[in-house]
């Protein structure tokens, strides 16, 4: 059974200067689950995302965390910030220490942790973000993945329930993607949910549950990767199709089906796996 | 930016920084006090040579960080040195101008001890800057009970400097692409945009940073720990015995 940790209810938000960021937006994120929200730039993600974490309040329509509506009362913030860790896109502007450690060791002394737990929790943290021997060193002479994931421990030694990131792939080079994907994958396993915004739809399909598209503040799709990313309006509103699905679609024109036993390729390797198992299959019938 | 490298990467980067810090204050007032030219002077040659062989930092790093304050000490030393009316060694003389230069040997003595002192001195906090980084110098403060907005706006600059240095290096290297700097005028109006530019990004930059702490549940005050240290006794009682008897030396010797 799928139960929403976060649902948004009939939202609007507007800026000042009647800018409106989002128009009755309606749309739940399930819990556990991995959600890539995409949507051109100015489409509303970031207002979404510091809806999310209390950074911003709705003018209408309300915020469910829980089953529960979210307060905007100091103490309601706080616990709701502990529950949803936001990791922004620039890891400059989270980072305020050239001391990771101590960067580290803001969020869960906010929560009013005694000393010795905040210490317990940095350590954690560094161990499982892999920054452990990086604590001397000063932030600025780190590499943008090491920078990456030392906002990422900043937020895990809240403990958060859902992890929110902001295009957490931009900028990361191959190698540094998919030791990120597998530590993503890791606090999946832990039970966190992943909600993400990225503008890059291979990636969406590959590694997204769920697909929200937002298109000028309002809610376009809203399924599973496989199916909303392929649809003909979230094609022409983002100006392309996950590379794989075409393929695919390409590839099962011509009779050899990529599709067999309800299998969908969603990722390049996968589609060459599948597509090498037939055409073997096919070889030596 | 050299002296923040090798405060990083020093040999004595693991040495408790309180402990490294007794002994540079102790040095420094040891230099301070003292009344006659040797203490500061040995003072000085005992930083310098802990900085270098001690802590490892090259020499040749270290004399050019240290020349900038020596040659602006050597400067106003001599200018304490130079007296206008009628002293032992005459230097010049413009009857036109009824002015008479000369070096008086009073000026001469209080120069000398003026300018070894200050050399002991600089040369301690030196010694402590080079061998000891910012954020834990900052912690030292932190713990010794400074006020708390001196410390969260140490941190906060001190990260930022660089994320500015940064931005700034991008911008010019943009400008320098499309020749913005091939003629003196183009130079200042190059540099006028790019301050521009910076300021508009810094405040955007802050209200990012606001958001960020926010995101963390930053209430009024910015709370940190810092990485825990273990004070060894043996340095501890050396720098502090070391430091003591720099200070009674100083005290004791005079004229």
């Amino acid at each position: 059974m799928t139960t929403a940790v976060i649902e948004l209810q009939g939202v609007t938000f507007t800026y000042p200067g009647d800018i409106r960021a989002l128009d009755n937006f309606t749309a739940s994120f399930v819990r556990g689950r991995r959600t890539a929200v995409l949507g051109r730039n100015g489409s509303g993600k970031t207002t979404l995302f510091s809806l999310l974490n209390g950074l911003q309040r709705p003018q209408s329509g309300q915020i469910l965390f829980d089953g529960r509506t979210i307060g905007y009362d100091r103490q309601s913030l706080l616990k709701l910030r502990q529950a949803v860790g936001m990791v922004f896109q620039d890891p400059d502007s989270q980072l305020f220490s050239a001391c990771i450690y101590e960067d580290i060791s803001f969020g869960p002394l906010n929560l009013g942790l005694p000393e010795n737990e905040v210490r317990t929790r940095v350590e954690r943290a560094l161990t499982q973000m892999k920054l452990s021997g990086l604590e001397n060193r000063p932030t600025h002479s780190l590499s943008f993945g090491q920078k990456k994931r030392a906002c990422i421990a900043g937020v895990l030694a809240m403990q958060p329930q859902v992890l929110v990131l902001d295009e957490p792939f931009a900028g990361l080079d191959p190698v540094m993607a998919a030791e990120f994907s597998a530590i993503l994958d890791e606090l999946q396993r832990g039970g966190t949910t992943l909600i993400i915004a990225t503008h890059d739809l291979d990636l969406a399909y590959a590694w997204a549950d769920q697909v929200i598209v937002l298109q000028e503040g309002r809610l376009l799709a809203d399924g599973a990767a496989t199916e909303a990313l392929v649809r003909p309006d979230v094609h022409a509103e983002l100006g392309a199709s996950p590379i794989v699905a075409e393929i695919a679609a390409v590839i099962a024109l011509t009779g050899l089906d990529v599709y067999a036993n309800g299998y969908l390729p969603r990722s390049r390797a996968e589609l060459v796996k599948s597509i090498a198992a037939k055409t073997k299959g096919e070889s030596t019938r | 930016m050299h002296i923040d490298t090798f405060a990083y990467s020093n040999r004595w980067r693991r040495v408790h920084p309180g402990e490294k810090a007794i002994f540079a204050l102790c040095c420094l007032t040891a230099a301070l006090l003292s009344r006659t030219v040797l203490i500061p002077l040995i003072i000085a040659a005992l930083m310098a040579a802990m900085t270098i062989m001690g802590a490892g930092i090259p020499w040749r790093g270290y004399l050019r960080i240290a020349i900038l304050p020596a040659a602006f000490l050597i400067w106003s030393c001599l200018a304490l040195a130079v007296s206008f009316s009628g002293g032992e060694l005459p230097l010049a003389h413009f009857p036109a101008l009824q002015l008479d230069i000369s070096f008086s040997r009073q000026g001469i003595n209080q120069a000398e001890l003026a300018l070894a002192r200050s050399l002991g001195a600089t040369l301690s906090l030196l010694f402590l800057a080079l061998t000891t980084p910012m954020t834990e110098i900052m912690g030292l403060l932190r713990s010794i009970g400074t006020p708390k907005l001196f410390i969260e706006l140490m941190t906060i600059t001190y990260r930022q400097i660089f994320i500015f240095l940064d931005m700034a290096g991008q911008i010019r290297a943009a400008q320098e692409a499309r020749l913005g700097y091939a003629s003196a005028g183009k130079a200042i109006r190059s540099m006028a945009g790019m301050a521009g530019n910076i300021l508009l990004r810094t405040l955007t930059r802050a209200r990012h940073n606001h958001q960020a702490l926010l995101a963390r549940g930053y209430g009024d005050e910015l709370l940190f720990l810092s990485p825990r240290r273990n004070w060894s006794t043996p340095n501890l009682l050396a720098a502090g015995s070391a430091g003591i008897i720099l200070i009674a030396l100083a005290l004791a010797i005079h004229s």
